[in-house]
């Protein structure tokens, strides 16, 4: 069986138009995603940012009605994966897309792998899931899906548990499972939230190479290194809406979002004041611009109706903010003289994208010992 | 860019081999089918023959047949796996038996329970009564209530006889004159029916209401759980009466109310076990990869419940033990059923009651051994039960290294 990668016919991998997750709650419905749209391109990678309860994780879910519903309710104008459209389709027909097209990385390794089952039955099971094969190709196939995580040692550890790996490695078998059904597209919640530095910084060349073997990629993360070292674009996400896209670096060089000044204020190095000094958190609004209650140039036009439309901000078109002050008649010098970039990450980013230039390091991370058995 | 030696390309997996190999025919259903076909065959055979036995004097009634379904029910989905495990992952039995001997004994225990109800029915009938013989003491002790004919070593004077075991009776022998290893072995057998059928029967049913009602929740679940606690007071034993007023003693029926009302209890612990798992992250993995609702369950969250289901399961076999033995007891039990429960009995009314006019006034203790060696023989089932639930629960558990 053979799938093309990378399809010249123009048209993005997925394609996502006014996407709306509603939750009921106690105190009624709650507007987890309210109204978002974006694009991923076949070999493209797409952050999604924004802090927690922003709505990154249930944009994932929802994609692949991965969300339980009920209590969830998903609606969208449209929802096309590789040209097809999967907002309506019946569960039976979503489950043969998820794992084969779709495949899911979650944040917490430690709950992600079922610890009654090993290793090697794990990484073979959207194998196993979507056809039957027999043992000895299955676990010939786990072999290769290990050593292409970089877990050392692979044929002998098919036989080991969970438990018997560290939070790391556990996270890049996780990721083998994902790849297993070599998907297209790769939805990766927080995977580097939930462990250490320096083994972020491992998950990360992973994610690299997975990238530049040519499956897309859709990274969820709040961490701004995450999305330097891996991104083509950005999504910031805030109360539900995307409020800023663009291009890493033109997001990056110029945060134009008054939203995402602020978030990329609040990782440091920049003097300005935090987002909880700048002004007292409130309720967030459910209309107009959601920011606008946390936001120091709020206006009275940001209130009301849907949120404001997207204005490319300076000369380039891919690089846009929801914001009213980049319209015909808004004023966006106030904003533009608070954009300053997160740290010191491009010159980073610089640097990693150099050392993983396919044509000097192999597209598997090199076996390192973070995984030894405890 | 290029891919290299260590980048498995998809294209290389041939799907045809794969297609082809997709099984639906596994050993334990493979074991289930040669096991059903062969029960089959020997009921059509007892049914349509002349003759009233199907092999040597042995003439099975329902409850063997039941029994005998249930025993390859068990051997399919328990024995099956287990065997597979084994032979995936060797375990020295040497070393087992070294870090968890207790556990080895009771599966050994509880094995040779199992191998004697399916073999003791098959070695003979009862006994011939032996009132003559009646009290025989074990090998190596005395009685002072002796029978009338003592086969052993007899001393003391006409009035106060003292009768010696005999190695005609080993274990000696009840009021009847039956030896108690054959009553040992035949109470082994009821114990054996009561398990195996309960868990054959009744441990499904409770883990799939369990399963069904944590999974779908909502009104499936209210609808389920109310029905179990609306189960869980009616008395099995009151209901037994009544089957009792109408059908006799019989274990069927003993087996058919407690089994049938006993489940709710382990239908709630699986279910609430059910609710925490399905919340896990492996199970959201399990969804993102393709898996069905029925996938889920099967393969994620009933293997992460065994921690509390086989443990819980054990004690119910075991308290089933239990309660048959008691109904025995009171004397509701089948006749013709050597209940290890009836023997404990019967030696204590014999002795008190005093069927037997010279023996009205010797007090029970005197023919110890009839109720003691019943008693024991209980006792190291219930231990047994308990103790292979908690063996089996840890082997089943990876991380556990205790097994």
């Amino acid at each position: 069986m053979t799938r093309s990668r990378g399809g010249t016919d123009g048209t993005p991998l997925l394609s996502v138009r006014d996407l709306r997750t509603r939750i009921r709650t106690d105190d009624g419905w709650l507007h987890a995603v309210d109204g978002v749209s974006f694009d991923v391109d076949r070999g493209e990678t797409v952050c999604l940012v924004g802090e927690s309860g922003s709505g990154k994780s249930v944009t994932c879910e929802s994609l692949t009605g991965l969300v339980p519903q009920p209590p969830a309710e998903v609606s969208s104008d449209a929802v096309e994966f590789d040209g097809e459209s999967v907002a309506d389709r019946s569960e039976a027909e979503l489950r043969s897309i998820r794992g084969r097209r779709i495949a899911h990385v979650f944040q917490n390794p430690q709950s992600a792998l079922d610890p009654v089952y090993t290793v090697g039955e794990q990484v073979t099971e959207p194998i196993r899931i979507h056809e039957d094969v027999s043992r000895s190709t299955a676990r010939d196939r786990a072999v290769d899906l290990l050593r292409r995580v970089g877990i050392p040692r692979a044929g002998e550890r098919l036989d080991s548990h969970p438990h018997e790996f560290s939070g790391g490695m556990q996270q890049r078998i996780a990721i083998a499972v994902a790849l297993a059904g070599d998907p297209d597209l790769l939805i990766a919640d927080e995977p580097t939230t939930a462990v250490d530095v320096t083994v972020q910084a491992r998950l990360l060349d992973l994610f690299r190479s997975i990238a530049g073997d040519g499956t897309s990629m859709l990274l969820v993360t709040h961490d701004l290194r995450v999305v330097a070292a891996v991104a083509d674009r950005v999504l910031v996400m805030y109360g539900g809406t995307i409020v800023e896209r663009g291009p890493v670096e033109a997001v990056f060089s110029d945060p134009s979002h008054p939203y995402t000044q602020a978030l990329f204020d609040s990782y440091g190095v920049s003097d300005g004041a935090s987002i909880a000094e700048r002004t007292a958190r409130g309720e967030i609004p459910t209309d107009g611009c959601r920011f606008r209650a946390e936001c120091p140039h709020a206006v009275d036009e940001c209130a009301g109706g849907a949120q404001p439309a997207f204005r490319s901000v300076a000369d380039s078109s891919d690089h846009a903010a929801s914001c009213v002050h980049y319209g015909p008649d808004g004023d966006p010098s106030a904003i533009r003289e608070n954009a300053t970039s997160p740290m010191d990450s491009r010159a980073e980013r610089g640097a990693e994208r150099r050392s993983t230039d396919p044509a000097e390091s192999p597209a598997t991370p090199t076996p390192d010992t973070e995984g030894e058995r405890r | 860019m290029p891919p290299t030696e260590d980048d498995p390309r998809f294209e290389d997996l041939d799907w045809n081999e794969i297609q082809q190999s997709k099984r639906t025919v596994t050993a334990e259903r493979a074991a289930l089918a040669v096991g059903v076909a062969l029960l089959a065959l020997g009921r059509a055979y007892q049914e349509l023959s002349a003759g009233l036995y199907l092999i040597g004097d042995w003439r099975p009634v329902t409850l063997d047949w039941a029994f005998l379904l249930a025993v390859t029910v068990v051997a399919a989905y328990g024995a099956v796996p287990f065997a597979k495990r084994l032979r995936r992952r060797p375990v020295s039995l040497r070393g087992v038996l070294r870090r968890r001997p207790a556990v080895v004994l009771s599966g050994a225990f509880v094995a040779g329970l199992v191998a004697v109800g399916v073999v003791g029915s098959a070695l003979g009938g009862s006994p011939p009564l032996r009132f003559q013989h009646a009290y025989h003491p074990p090998v190596g002790f005395a009685s002072t209530v002796p029978p009338q004919e003592c086969l052993g070593v007899e001393t003391g004077g006409p009035f106060d006889r003292v009768c010696h075991g005999t190695w005609e009776y080993p274990l000696g022998t009840n009021e009847r004159g039956h030896p108690l290893g054959f009553l040992l072995v035949e109470g082994a057998r009821t114990a054996a029916y009561v398990t195996v059928i309960s868990a054959a029967f009744i441990v499904p049913l409770a883990a799939a209401v369990g399963v069904v009602a944590g999974i779908r929740g909502g009104v499936v679940d209210d609808l389920l759980s109310s029905y179990v606690d609306v189960q869980l007071c009616i008395p099995a034993l009151l209901l037994y009466f009544i089957g009792y007023a109408y059908y006799g003693p019989s274990l069927l029926l003993l087996l058919a109310t407690f089994g049938l009302l006993s489940w709710g209890g382990i239908a709630r612990l699986v279910r609430s076990e059910v609710i925490q798992r399905r919340e896990e992250g492996y199970v959201l993995v399990a969804r993102s990869l393709g898996a069905s609702g029925a996938y889920v369950a099967r393969r994620h969250i009933l293997p992460n419940s065994t921690n509390t289901l086989v443990p819980a399961v054990f004690q119910l076999l075991a308290l089933f033990v239990l309660i048959e033995a008691g109904v025995a007891f009171l004397g509701f039990h089948e006749i013709g059923t050597y209940s290890w429960g009836s023997t404990i009995s019967e030696s204590i009314n014999a002795a008190v009651a005093g069927q037997l006019q010279e023996r009205a006034d010797q007090p029970a203790h005197k023919i110890w051994w009839v109720s003691s060696l019943p008693a024991a023989a209980l006792t190291a089932t219930l231990v047994a039960f308990k103790t292979l639930g908690d063996g089996v629960r840890d082997a089943l558990d990876p991380r556990g290294d205790r097994s």
